[in-house]
């Protein structure tokens, strides 16, 4: 029989907002790992419409850049934005997502902060290396290390 | 291979099964107690080499709503050892008010160190020698982010 099994669950982090309702949000803890090895803990929002993994722009010395918008320029769209913004590409930045080890292209973009998210998971590369499944009735991401 | 577990009583059932299936195949101790691991089972290994495993029994049936399932949860895992971000996620009208548009560094249920920019936290945690901490920037004001994932009860 043809099964797909998951190894873990990431329940979604329930959040109360001013309004008294509860929020919930995908998060997944990643370590940017910066060229001389040490480790920066980062929470990230599990994306499935971004498809390169984004930080904050102010992020940058942690990529070791000197200025946020060196990189390869491009414009994006963002969900409810009515403009394109800018936002700037860098290759070979290494993430520990679950664990593994991930070297991947990174955006720098200007995006509003929220205390518990520096960027957006994207799908290029991160999601090659791991297999998802989403119950949403329970507010769980489930990932399996062995798509 | 267990196909679900809604047609197996009890995880005792389910560990019964697993390790019945060791007689009829070549199953190693470490592939059994992975299976264990896949479906959840906590176990045990005693000195002598037994096996216990942990197996959860019905309280009570329909005891909250579904929709107040995560909510319960979440106060159920802060008795529990957190993480950075759970931490932040539980301190956050603190840090709002102490941190207000501060990038901070959070380490061992601390903040260890915050600024009004990235390069001057990273001196301070190199100055400390704090290795792998978590940082994240505390917003002056809520700010409202619409994403598809947000759940919403009122």
């Amino acid at each position: 029989m043809f099964t797909k099994e998951f190894e873990s669950a990431i329940r979604f982090k329930a959040i109360s907002n001013l309004a008294g309702s509860i929020d919930a949000y995908p998060l997944v803890p990643v370590n940017l790992i910066q060229a001389d090895g040490k480790k920066i803990g980062l929470s990230l929002l599990f994306d499935t419409g971004a498809s390169i993994t984004s930080l904050r722009y102010d992020l940058y010395p942690l990529l070791g850049l000197s200025s946020w918008d060196v990189g390869i320029l491009s414009h994006t769209q963002t969900a409810g934005g009515v403009n394109p913004i800018e936002v700037y590409r860098y290759e070979g930045i290494t993430l520990e997502v679950f664990g593994k080890s991930i070297i991947c292209p990174v955006n720098l973009i200007k995006m509003p902060p929220h205390p518990l998210f520096s960027g957006l998971l994207g799908r290029e590369t991160i999601f090659e290396n791991f297999g998802f499944g989403f119950w949403e009735r329970t507010r769980e991401l489930f990932v399996t290390l062995n798509p | 291979m267990i196909e679900s577990f809604e047609s197996i009583s009890s995880v005792t059932d389910v560990a019964k099964i697993i390790l019945e299936s060791t007689s009829i195949s070549s199953s190693t101790p470490e592939s059994i107690l992975k299976q264990f691991d896949t479906y959840g089972i906590e176990w045990h290994l005693t000195e002598k080499g037994d096996l216990f495993i942990k197996s959860w029994c019905i309280a009570a049936e329909n005891f909250v709503p579904p929709e107040y399932v995560m909510e319960l949860r979440n106060i159920s895992e802060s008795h529990s050892e957190a993480n950075s971000l759970d931490w932040v996620s539980k301190h956050l009208s603190e840090l709002t008010e102490n941190y207000p548009g501060k990038w901070i560094a959070v380490k061992n249920g601390l903040v260890v160190a915050d600024s009004d920019n990235v390069i001057s936290l990273m001196k301070q945690l190199h100055d400390q020698s704090i290795e792998s901490p978590f940082i994240t920037k505390i917003p002056i004001q809520p700010v409202v982010w619409e994403t598809t994932y947000v759940y919403k009860r009122v």
